[in-house]
């Protein structure tokens, strides 16, 4: 070849997640073909080339519009995750309305020591089966969607989604633990099973509510905020005696 | 109560294979009354005639399921005439004081697990009711059982203050899983040293604690000097495992019981209060249930009341002064057993012919039927049992009590709990 060669180097930086790299990922660039396989064999462009008469300049940081629904968004994680929180939340009802009704709690009597165990036992029931796996699944699906939507062009202040969602899992989080941990004293500080119980499903319904709010926001933004350093790219020029170009690298 | 014993056994079908332990005490055939024959033994003889080989067995034998096979029903009547005879046997007391002693299911138990309750019916009505009726009757010491609930022992012991009475029930939180109370009367108890008592017995039904109502069965001790005659007297009250499938565990806790209650000189009395939860005699081995299964087992039941007797040393005040009539009043019921006829009037309708004075279980109480309906015998389950080798206590009196409706006002009448009370009146030597 006489004239300078035009290269186009597409470096695959790093895998974004171990999740995104078992998926399909048709975009950009069809990362997950077989030319860009042979490309990642290529040196990275930010270390240049021994050849190369011009140093690295400074990166260039650019987005790349993506086609359309390129991502996942995650709907199915939420469907299913709405649908096993929705459960959870029947059955925690269910719960208050069976010790409300058919349990023959006598609401002006102190709260029976005995009964912490069950109380435990149906609760936490109710919380791994449905709560727990519903919160992974939101979460999850929360990310993706986060991610997904950053990769439309959709973006968020993620920093401040991040803090806010930090602020309310870390909240909702510890509320649920302290009221647990410190349940009998609270219960026997407690007058009566009005007391005893409401104080259990109030510190319930807002440490919970604000879990998920928190796990949510904060999944979320880390899903915008993967999709935004993925779609970093540095184009750095190339010149060397045989050949001129352009490398691309960056993670996609 | 049927839906406990839907439930319990759901629960143990589920948990049978982690729960599974076969009773049989660690230290079974270490104590010489282990080792007794039981033809050898007066308490026991008569179980010797009802199972195959028993002229072999030892009571040790007894705690092995493999080993007891009735053949027929256990007929304890020469066993309370012999009782009759040992306390008629008796010199009279110079001079003595006397002892009103009751011992009193009080039926207050309401409470709930995973998707079940269990409760006796009228717990709000009667749970109101029944310290000024137990404590303003002029009795001396009061076994309770069943007052689970902390704030219902704030209640006996509130009563308890205004009449004149003490109250011991355990520790808080190893009360609301056995229930017991027990109350004297203050001024009997004298300068010297009390000592209490709380103990849970090894022998259990697992699930009853978890996850099932939060029970672990126990008793409780008392022992204190009796102010008019300066006898050392200790008060035992107990609550054993119910429903006739549970016969081992039940069998073990009378060991248990019958051991601790022995443990004391002979010139101190022993008073064992409590729902020992199975009768002395059972004449057929099917009877009641739920459904169409009519329950069978019933003959393995009747060994708790014969090996308290001998493990404690201990003389039953209900067949002191007359032998006890509960082979009598078995012999009144109708049989076969026909769930039909039974569920439709209280003990087939047989309710007014039978004298109330020897079950202290049966359908003719309406909260006992209300729960239990022609699913078990009716039975004398409440005890007041004595031990003393001095021969310092006579027995004067004896009843069953509380077994009259009361009126409730709006809520109707009905009786005091879903048990009638043993009473028992001693003469205690001065």
């Amino acid at each position: 070849m006489s004239g300078p060669a035009l290269l186009l180097a597409v470096v695959l930086a790093a895998p974004a997640s171990a999740s995104e790299a078992s998926a399909p990922d048709p975009a950009p660039a069809a990362a997950d073909t077989p030319g860009a396989a042979e490309t990642s064999a290529t040196p990275p462009a930010d270390a240049p080339s021994p050849d190369s008469t011009t140093p690295d300049t400074s990166a260039t940081l650019r987005s790349i519009p993506a086609p359309p629904g390129a991502r996942k968004t995650g709907r199915g994680l939420l469907i299913a995750g709405g649908v096993l929180t929705g459960f959870g939340v029947l059955g925690r009802i269910a719960l208050e309305v069976y010790w409300s009704t058919a349990a023959q709690i006598v609401p002006g009597d102190p709260f029976g020591r005995w009964s912490v165990a069950n109380v435990a036992l149906v609760t936490n029931m109710n919380n791994v089966l449905f709560f727990g796996t519903g919160l992974g699944l939101l979460t999850a699906g929360a990310r993706r969607r986060g991610d997904a939507d950053a990769w439309s062009g959709r973006w968020r202040d993620h920093r401040r989604m991040r803090l806010v969602g930090i602020g309310l899992l870390g909240g909702g989080l510890g509320l649920l633990a302290l009221s647990r941990a410190l349940f009998i004293p609270i219960a026997d500080a407690c007058p009566t099973n009005v007391c005893a119980y409401t104080t259990l499903e109030t510190t319930f319904w807002i440490g919970a509510g604000a879990t998920f709010a928190g796990a949510a926001h904060l999944a979320y933004a880390v899903g915008q905020q993967r999709s935004g350093s993925n779609v970093r790219v540095r184009v750095t020029p190339n010149l060397a005696p045989t050949f001129a170009g352009l490398a691309l690298a960056g993670r996609f | 109560m049927p839906e406990l014993r839907h439930a319990l056994a759901a629960l143990a079908l589920l948990l049978a294979p982690a729960c599974a332990d076969d009773e049989v005490p660690d230290d079974l055939g270490t104590w010489p009354e282990d080792q007794v024959k039981l033809v050898d033994s007066p308490r026991l003889a008569h179980l010797a005639a009802a199972i195959e080989g028993g002229d072999a067995l030892t009571v040790a034998d007894l705690f092995y399921t493999d080993r007891v096979r009735f053949t027929a029903a256990a007929d304890p009547t020469d066993l309370f005439a012999a009782q009759v005879a040992e306390h008629a046997a008796l010199p009279p007391l110079a001079a003595s004081e006397q002892l009103r002693v009751l011992s009193y299911n009080v039926g207050l138990l309401n409470r709930w697990y995973p998707f079940t309750h269990v409760g006796v019916p009228r717990y709000l009505e009667r749970r109101a009711r029944q310290p000024a009726e137990l404590l303003g009757a002029g009795w001396d010491i009061l076994f309770l059982q069943e007052a689970w609930e902390l704030v219902d022992v704030d209640r006996f012991a509130a009563e308890a203050a205004r009449r004149g009475y003490t109250i011991y029930s355990g520790s808080p939180r190893k009360h609301e899983q056995h229930g017991l109370v027990i109350v004297v009367r203050e001024a009997l108890i004298g300068d010297a040293p009390q000592e209490f008592g709380e103990v849970q017995y090894a022998a259990q039904r697992e699930i009853e604690k978890f996850p099932g109502p939060g029970i672990e069965r126990g008793y409780l001790r008392w022992s204190f000097t009796h102010a008019p005659t300066g006898r050392r007297i200790h008060l035992y009250d107990t609550h054993f495992t119910a429903f006739p499938e549970l016969w081992q565990e039940r069998d073990v806790q009378a060991r248990t019981l019958g051991g601790a209650a022995k443990d004391h000189p002979d010139d101190d009395l022993v008073l064992v209060g409590g729902d020992l939860n199975a009768g002395p005699y059972y004449p057929e081995d099917r009877f009641g249930g739920d459904d169409e299964a009519v329950l069978a087992g019933w003959w393995k039941n009747a060994m708790m009341y014969p090996l308290i007797l001998h493990y404690g040393g201990l003389v039953d005040t209900h067949s002191a002064l007359a032998p006890a009539r509960d082979v009598e009043r078995m012999g009144q019921l109708l049989y076969p057993f026909d769930r039909a006829a039974y569920l439709g009037d209280p003990l087939a309708g047989r309710c007014a012919a039978i004298p109330v004075d020897t079950f202290t279980g049966t359908d003719c109480n309406s909260i006992y039927f209300e729960q239990y309906a022609a699913t078990e015998y009716p039975a004398r389950l409440d005890y007041v049992l004595l031990r003393d080798p001095g021969g310092h206590a006579r027995v004067v009196a004896s009843e069953v009590v509380y077994h009259e409706k009361l009126d409730f006002g709006a809520a109707g009448a009905f009786e005091l709990s879903d048990h009638y009370g043993a009473a028992a009146t001693l003469q205690i030597e001065r």
